[in-house]
């Protein structure tokens, strides 16, 4: 099975990351994957597309939720360039679905920040999605979450090694998106 | 490691900017044919089920232009008739699709 993510470290231990010179707190036990917001309709990843980090959250149970700033400031996106889909709601606040997919960015084997020479992976979000919330004074989520959803969608092979510290995601050979 | 190459320099925004941005989101209506896409989407959706489950279906309002395996060939097709992006919608055809009552939840406090 082609390998999407290759021991991808997570730390018992604080770290950051860093978008646009800034620096952002990773928590102890957090997962970091890299990911790239696109159109829909693209069959490849434009080279000089903005990489911005996402928490692998099992707790959320849809493809992608991200804030509206961070979706403006990190990736020069704005949800007036990405037709909505749906308003929806999250832990019972607004937000809005709006037609976009996204792309994971394979790692370098070991590393969490550095990136393979291989060719992103595409989730395609289908009439889901990403979610966008409003940049508001909770400021949720503080960072964007990968959900379970779009793993599920993409039939990829979640593998948490937690004495190692290190996530792989596989995907099957591809038959179909679904079924 | 790796950082965002950089673009468009970002302004920071006043609080009046914020609050119609904000304002933008939550009031954000989804384009008439994407409403009326989705809605025929579901009304069709037991059918499709039955067929195709596991495929995705393009439409644009009640109209259904086509299927396939994956979203973007589909959405590509869709493109190339000439329609915008606000006037259709690529649906996936599964079981839980468009669950009215989906009610989205995530890890609080990340």
């Amino acid at each position: 099975m082609p390998v999407l993510l290759r021991k991808l470290p997570f730390f018992d231990r604080p770290s950051e990351v860093r978008v646009r010179g800034q620096a952002i707190r990773v928590k102890p036990d957090q997962i970091v994957v890299w990911i790239s917001v696109a159109a829909k309709g693209i069959q490849q990843l434009p080279p000089q597309s903005a990489r911005l980090p996402a928490i692998l959250d099992t707790g959320c149970n849809h493809n992608l939720l991200i804030r509206r700033d961070q979706l403006l400031s990190w990736t020069g996106m704005d949800i007036g360039t990405l037709p909505p889909l749906r308003r929806v709601r999250v832990h019972g606040r607004e937000a809005i679905s709006l037609a976009a997919n996204f792309w994971l960015q394979p790692n370098r084997p070991g590393c969490r920040d550095e990136f393979a020479a291989t060719a992103p992976f595409l989730f395609e979000t289908l009439h889901d999605g990403i979610v966008v919330t409003a940049d508001d004074q909770d400021a949720f989520p503080r960072l964007p979450l990968l959900g379970l959803r779009a793993l599920r969608r993409a039939k990829l092979d979640l593998h948490i090694d937690g004495r190692r510290c290190r996530v792989t995601i596989r995907r099957r050979r591809w038959f179909g998106m679904f079924g | 490691m790796s950082t965002v190459p950089e673009t468009q320099p970002h302004r920071p925004q006043s609080d009046e900017d914020r609050a119609a941005a904000l304002r933008a989101l939550l009031e954000a209506d989804p384009p008439p044919m994407i409403t009326q896409s989705i809605a025929a989407f579901r009304r069709d959706l037991p059918e499709l089920l039955q067929k195709h489950r596991g495929w995705c279906v393009a439409y644009h309002g009640d109209q259904r232009l086509g299927l396939a395996k994956r979203e973007t060939p589909l959405y590509q097709q869709c493109l190339a008739r000439g329609l915008s992006r606000d006037e259709f919608v690529v649906c996936g055809i599964d079981p839980t699709a468009l669950d009215p009552d989906d009610e989205i939840e995530a890890t609080l406090d990340v």
